[in-house]
């Protein structure tokens, strides 16, 4: 077995490249699935009974499948009705959709636990309901949901790692790249792995700062 | 076309099969292996407590897709030193779902101790119990009703993790639907990625949703009980 | 004076249970009304009825000459002129003090932040507690935290100021001064109606007190009628236990 680590560097320059693949992945993926959390759990919760079934559905179905089935689903589906996104771009929306879908689960209980007097103050002082859930429910609900969210994230950041199987250039399919041509399996696995640990450690030790000032223990 | 679909199902269902089997045997050997980890991540020993924390953190902070890719590929090369070892794919994947499984559920069981009040511990100490005896009379029988639900959430996760096997060319779900696709190209020159992809995620579905509602069921139980 | 809130011949159930039966009150402007009874008899969803947090079976509550029951009134701009302070406070956990009391005017009134961060200093200066402008609601006592949720409702320039047992949450040293921010208002003439067990208060400040049992107003009139010679069996009764 040889370890060379002088392949490792000249290879910088193009895991880099995949490293800032898997950043951008990462962030806009947890933004976006976010704030369309926010603006989907109160649709979720409201008495519509059309919305309150096509969100089940919808949450149904990208809880109990496999995110790898639905980044190949959306990479053929998509195309049929007519949106065209890079391999990027699909690996994006289907991480998206994903974490969407576990955001607003956890997003709702943190809803449910925020006190009805809240609800009622809110109200007392003539706030309309939209003014209610913008102003007093959700932000209540994010800070007391901000300890699952967290997980979610990290767990956003992991499988990133997934959409290399469309072939978008993050880490992962750097790392594959490489091997593919020299073969280098240990070396290459060996450095993602530690810089996936290091990712991970610095998302969680961020995430953990901004719980310890923002989140409310109920 | 739906004859088609209906004649390609049992080998569809084989890999679904695949995918039941080794998440099955993945979860046994990791809650075997979970538990006694957990109880470490708790000791008041140093170093007993650095491993376990150590072993957590490596295996499941690594993308289970790295894992496998390393386990697979690079631990040969390895071990090739050592003993003249293949590591083929069921091994691979099996291996690589303990490691994941196993972290997670020290986790778990890590969580489920710990919410039991200390007093418990107090009264066994009181009765003169020893370590063991508390864990195995007093403590772990309650912390096993708060562990149910996350446990079953961690099979089914366990459950769609094992997708990505295909990378390996493991024979589960997702692998089986694609070499059924190239097949009906080669065969038939028709393209049925959409429809046999819709039925990977149908088969995943019926697998998962079960599993979902179980753990939402007992979540529910616990709730009441503890009121 | 002009009537303030008018109920007519109100009715409210919860499911099965008949909550408020033909209620008719009329309170007038500036006019103090406390009222009193059992755990249960209704007073806090009587209270509820004004702002619409409870909506009637049958009858109708005018407020200011708005009517609750007619399709065309807007309820917000019923809240508007209604205040309410409750029991649990219920401050907004997330926003400071100062916060707190300043979002109604500029969402709801729509002012203007600096307008109504001069009108919030003074209204906390005169409740006394401007000094804990930039603190949280759990940074402060129970009675801080209900004088913040008094001037909150205060800061809308409500014409009428309704009151769920204010003081029932509070530790026993603290209910004073937040009763003394009460007396104050009904000094300055505000329109009140008060929930209250502090059979103290309702002698020195109301007008008028009505005492509740059962969904229903058993008796009212003035605090030393209602007190002394009392005239129905019930009232006797309640109030044997409470004074």
């Amino acid at each position: 077995m040889h370890f060379d680590i002088q392949v490792i560097i000249k290879t910088i320059p193009y895991l880099t490249r995949g490293l800032l693949n898997t950043l951008l992945l990462a962030f806009v993926g947890i933004i976006l699935s976010s704030v369309l959390a926010l603006v989907c759990t109160p649709l979720r919760m409201s008495q519509n009974r059309f919305l309150k079934i096509v969100f089940s559905i919808y949450i149904d179905i990208f809880r109990n499948t496999p995110i790898v089935a639905q980044i190949f689903y959306l990479y053929f589906a998509l195309p049929l009705i007519g949106i065209k996104v890079s391999a990027f771009g699909c690996g994006l929306i289907a991480l998206v959709l994903h974490y969407n879908a576990y955001n607003i689960e956890v997003l709702r209980s943190g809803m449910e636990t925020v006190p009805m007097g809240l609800h009622e103050a809110g109200m007392a002082l003539g706030f309309t309901h939209i003014q209610r859930l913008r102003l007093v429910i959700l932000p209540l609900a994010l800070r007391i949901s901000l300890p699952a969210l967290v997980n979610n994230y990290v767990s956003l950041l992991k499988n990133t790692a997934l959409v290399s199987i469309i072939g978008v250039v993050e880490l992962t399919f750097v790392a594959q790249d490489v091997i593919a041509d020299k073969f280098n399996y240990l070396e290459m696995y060996a450095t993602i792995a530690v810089v996936y640990l290091v990712l991970i450690f610095g998302l969680t030790w961020f995430l953990r700062e901004v719980e310890s000032r923002y989140a409310i223990v109920t | 076309m739906v004859e088609m679909l209906v004649q390609n199902l049992p080998f569809l269902l084989g890999g679904a099969k695949n995918t039941f089997i080794v998440s099955v045997l993945g979860m046994v050997i990791a809650l075997i292996l979970g538990v006694p980890i957990g109880l470490m991540r708790l000791s008041k020993t140093p170093w007993v407590r650095s491993s376990a924390l150590f072993y957590i953190e490596v295996w499941r902070g690594i993308p289970f897709i790295i894992s496998l890719l390393f386990l697979y590929f690079a631990l040969p090369e390895i071990l090739k030193l050592f003993w003249k070892v293949e590591i083929g794919q069921f091994m691979a994947m099996l291996l690589t779902c303990v490691l994941w499984t196993s972290a997670n559920a020290a986790e778990i069981v890590r969580g489920s101790v710990q919410a039991i009040s200390f007093g418990q511990t107090e009264a066994g100490m009181a009765l003169g119990m020893t370590y063991f005896q508390r864990m195995r009379l007093i403590i772990l029988p309650q912390a096993v009703r708060i562990m149910l639900p996350p446990m079953i959430g961690l099979f089914t996760l366990l459950l769609k993790g094992t997708a990505i096997g295909f990378i390996i060319e493991f024979r589960e779900l997702i692998r089986v639907g694609q070499i059924t696709i190239e097949r009906l190209i080669m065969v038939r020159r028709e393209t049925a990625s959409i429809e046999i992809y819709t039925i990977i995620m149908i088969l995943y579905f019926l697998m998962c949703y079960p599993l979902t509602r179980l753990s939402a069921y007992f979540e529910k139980k616990l709730a009441k009980g503890k009121n | 004076m002009s009537t303030m809130i008018h109920f007519i011949d109100v009715h409210k159930s919860f499911g099965n249970r008949q909550v408020l039966t033909g209620i008719d009150v009329e309170i007038r402007e500036r006019e103090v009304v406390v009222i009193i009874g059992p755990s249960g008899s209704g007073k806090s969803t009587m209270l509820r009825c004004v702002n619409r947090l409870v909506e009637i079976d049958r009858g109708d509550v005018i407020i200011d000459g708005m009517s609750l029951r007619d399709p065309k009134t807007d309820i917000i701009k019923i809240r508007e002129e209604v205040g309410m302070v409750f029991q649990q406070f219920n401050l907004f956990p997330h926003k400071t003090v100062l916060e707190n009391v300043i979002m109604a005017p500029i969402y709801v009134r729509k002012m203007k932040r600096s307008e109504a961060a001069e009108m919030a200093e003074a209204l906390l200066k005169k409740v006394g507690i401007w000094d804990q402008a930039l603190k949280y609601p759990a940074q402060l006592s129970g009675g801080q935290q209900q004088r913040v949720a008094i001037t909150r409702a205060l800061a809308m320039r409500p014409k009428v100021m309704l009151f769920d047992e204010a003081t029932s949450a509070l530790d026993p040293e603290m209910i004073g001064e937040v009763l003394d921010v009460m007396k104050q208002l009904a000094k300055e003439s505000m329109t009140m109606m008060v929930v209250t067990h502090e059979m103290g208060f309702a002698r020195e400040v109301a007008d008028r007190v009505l005492f509740i049992d059962g969904g229903v107003i058993v008796e009212e009139g003035r605090p030393a009628d209602i007190f002394s010679n009392p005239r129905e069996q019930r009232t006797r009764e309640f109030l044997s236990k409470v004074l």
